[in-house]
């Protein structure tokens, strides 16, 4: 069942920017992995941030369910819908690795028996070890910041995953580990998971790649590969 | 509730910051705790006198009003003539009048006196004579144009002020019954000692008539009393005149009042209306001139001129707190706002981040004041604590100052004038906010400390000030979080 669905989109950052997006269309269903891949400034990025509801389309339509994304709101959409793993993590440096997720599970609003508990136990998951877990994330490695962040993007279990380079920064093994964590998700939790990626392989364990190219061939060039 | 516990959390993650922004609260605390608790010491010491006072007031001529009416205050040059026509047309009042203004309801009790000058009837009596140099800058008077002793009578105990507050007492005899019409009066001790006069002897005086005639009459002394009063001249009729005190003389009004009136002698009546406490005698200004007083008259009373000029140093004190405390407002304010204005950029990706992970702006801007509240609440506490503590000897340490610095000034002025400065002028070392006690005399006691000075209304105060100071951070944190774009904040990062 198709939970996002985008129609025509058109978007370019100011009026008389070149347009990133022009006509584009795709619906995203629930319990499959989407893997966005295209060359650097393309808009891989962009279409994550439209799908996030941090940037509005300029012309065209995103529906989330049945509703179009720009009647709701924003940060009530984030905050329980979606999970987002930004490039740049986006985490609060002075709060531990625990810290940031239980922040996204009591941001969500949601009912969680042990917070402390679930978050060390998501931590784990993605391959920190317990005493990582009570470090600042400042004093964390890139690669564990990253796995922080894909912990606070899962943590509230919110329907859609959007993963912007969710392993840019991680060894294959672990990059195994996430994507199977994904897959999980997708697959036995009925998650819907984006992920915009560089990487061939994790595009290989994606249930569907989608190619996105210039603006104005997007529409064209769209593929499915593992449908 | 998490967002309370995130913006306590957020305080001690960021503990310079904090610590600066509370420094600043601590020292507006402080400074305005100071100011309050002086400004609030002189109210207090104000209203708790005045309550304490006994109010005694006085019909006057409103001699500053009759100018003006005369044209005295016109740009053109005044008329002198009809100046005087205006101040000789305008006599005390009559026992009746004065009565009359009796009835008002804010009027506790009223007496009255009246005042007779006269000299010597016999050669047995001789008024003591002052050793003070009669030779005065402005034109000398000379003391064989002036009467050698003033007779005063009085309608009642309680009129014989000197008597009821103990700066008189006898020594021999006793005062004359009250109303009593016999010519019995009392006289002073050095008058006394200085004619070889004793209880029941008789002196004979000279008063003059309305027709100009000396008229003699005789009283008997029924009493001698002695008088803790240094006050060596004394105002009569207007014009300060090298009088001394050993020379009065005191009867019954009703006796004095039967000379007067068989002798065809006009006395001076003063009336004297006392009054429960101070907002009684505001009442009274207020009736009085609604019974029928005419504008050409005033209320004055000498106690509430005297202990309003007693408060000098500490409301010339709270003066200076109050512009002090305005002066550290502003710049505090404007260096808490700056503070918070960089405080805020600072956190910009902070602000960034907590929004792409859906936490509402008004939610993060919430957020941001819970840790202004807390860190100036806790600022405003301590602040609170050291300026209780340090208010009452701050505060007495400078009114102390305050009164050197008058003492002096008025030494100064003493000095220049060849006076002698040893007068009983700002002596005072009472504690608390006791109210001078006595009121005769040209000097007055100033209130040289305070006992208490931070109370619950500073400590509301400085809890609104604090609320104020909170809310104006607040307003700008929260405008300057409403005005960020997330994805600009996260893009501008990247």
């Amino acid at each position: 069942m198709s939970i996002l669905n985008i129609e025509n989109l058109t978007f370019a950052y100011n009026s008389s920017d070149r347009k990133v997006f022009d006509g584009f269309s795709q619906s995203f269903d629930e319990g499959r992995i989407y893997a966005i891949v295209g060359r650097s400034g393309v808009g891989k990025t962009t279409l994550l941030s439209l799908l996030s509801g941090l940037t509005s389309p300029t012309d065209g339509k995103i529906y989330v369910g049945e509703k179009d994304i720009s009647s709701i709101d924003k940060y009530e959409y984030r905050s329980h819908d979606v999970g987002v793993v930004f490039q740049g993590y986006n985490l609060l440096p002075k709060l531990t690795a625990a810290e940031n997720v239980i922040l996204s599970m009591d941001i969500s609003g949601k009912e969680f028996a042990d917070k402390k508990a679930y978050a060390v136990s998501l931590l784990e998951n993605v391959g920190l070890s317990e005493t990582e877990t009570d470090r600042p994330v400042v004093r964390l490695s890139g690669g564990q910041q990253q796995r922080v962040a894909i912990a606070r993007a899962i943590s509230f279990n919110p329907r859609i995953i959007l993963a912007d380079e969710p392993t840019g920064n991680l060894d294959g093994e672990t990059q195994d580990e996430i994507m199977a964590l994904f897959r999980k998700l997708a697959h036995e939790e009925d998650k819907c998971v984006i992920i915009v990626t560089h990487s061939p392989q994790v595009a290989e364990a994606a249930d569907q790649v989608i190619a996105i190219e210039k603006a104005s061939r997007n529409k064209e060039t769209e593929k499915a590969i593992n449908s | 509730m998490y967002v309370v516990k995130n913006a306590l959390r957020n305080i001690s993650r960021a503990k310079g910051r904090n610590i600066l922004f509370g420094i600043i609260v601590l020292i507006i605390a402080v400074s305005a705790c100071l100011s309050l608790s002086i400004r609030e010491a002189a109210n207090t010491a104000k209203e708790e006198g005045l309550s304490e006072l006994n109010i005694t007031g006085n019909i006057t001529l409103n001699t500053d009003k009759l100018m003006k009416n005369a044209g005295g205050s016109s740009s053109e040059k005044p008329d002198k003539s009809d100046m005087k026509k205006a101040m000789q047309g305008a006599s005390s009042l009559s026992l009746s009048k004065l009565e009359k203004y009796a009835k008002c309801e804010s009027v506790k009790d009223f007496y009255y006196t009246t005042s007779v000058s006269a000299d010597s009837g016999s050669d047995d009596l001789e008024a003591v004579e002052s050793s003070s140099d009669s030779n005065m800058p402005g034109g000398s008077q000379d003391s064989s144009d002036q009467s050698d002793f003033t007779i005063t009578g009085y309608s009642s105990d309680e009129a014989m002020t000197d008597f009821v507050d103990g700066t008189s007492t006898i020594k021999k005899g006793s005062v004359f019954e009250e109303n009593t019409s016999e010519n019995q009066c009392i006289i002073s001790s050095s008058l006394a000692t200085y004619n070889d006069l004793s209880v029941g002897d008789k002196i004979k005086l000279t008063a003059t008539d309305d027709d100009d005639n000396d008229v003699t009459f005789t009283l008997t002394v029924c009493g001698i009393y002695k008088t803790s009063s240094s006050s060596q001249s004394q105002s009569a009729g207007g014009g300060m005149m090298n009088f001394d005190s050993s020379n009065n003389i005191y009867m019954s009004y009703k006796a004095l009042n039967n000379i007067c009136e068989s002798d065809n002698i006009t006395g001076m009546v003063n009336g004297t209306y006392t009054f429960k406490d101070y907002s009684a005698y505001k009442k009274f200004k207020t009736e009085a001139h609604d019974a029928g007083l005419s504008s050409k008259y005033t209320v004055t009373s000498q106690d509430v001129n005297q202990y309003e000029q007693s408060l000098q140093p500490l409301n010339n004190l709270s003066k200076f707190a109050t512009i002090f405390m305005i002066i550290v407002l502003v710049i505090g304010c404007v260096i808490l706002f700056v503070l918070t204005l960089f405080n805020i950029r600072d956190r910009k990706y902070e602000i960034g981040a907590l929004a792409a992970i859906g936490m509402k702006k008004k939610t993060i801007a919430k957020q941001f004041i819970y840790e202004l509240i807390a860190v100036t609440f806790a600022a405003l506490v301590l602040g609170t604590a050291i300026g209780g503590v340090t208010s009452v000897p701050i505060t007495n340490s400078l009114l102390s100052s305050q009164i050197t610095s008058q003492q002096e000034d008025n030494q100064n002025q003493m000095q220049q004038f060849g006076r002698e400065s040893g007068s009983s002028s700002s002596d005072s070392s009472s504690s608390g906010t006791k109210a001078p006690s006595g009121n005769t005399g040209g000097g007055s006691s100033s209130v040289s400390s305070v006992s208490s000075a931070t109370d619950f209304k500073v400590v509301l105060e400085l809890l609104g000030i604090g609320m104020i100071l909170t809310l104006l951070s607040g307003g700008i944190a929260v405008a300057t979080v409403m005005r960020y774009d997330t994805l600009e904040i996260l893009t501008d990062r990247d």
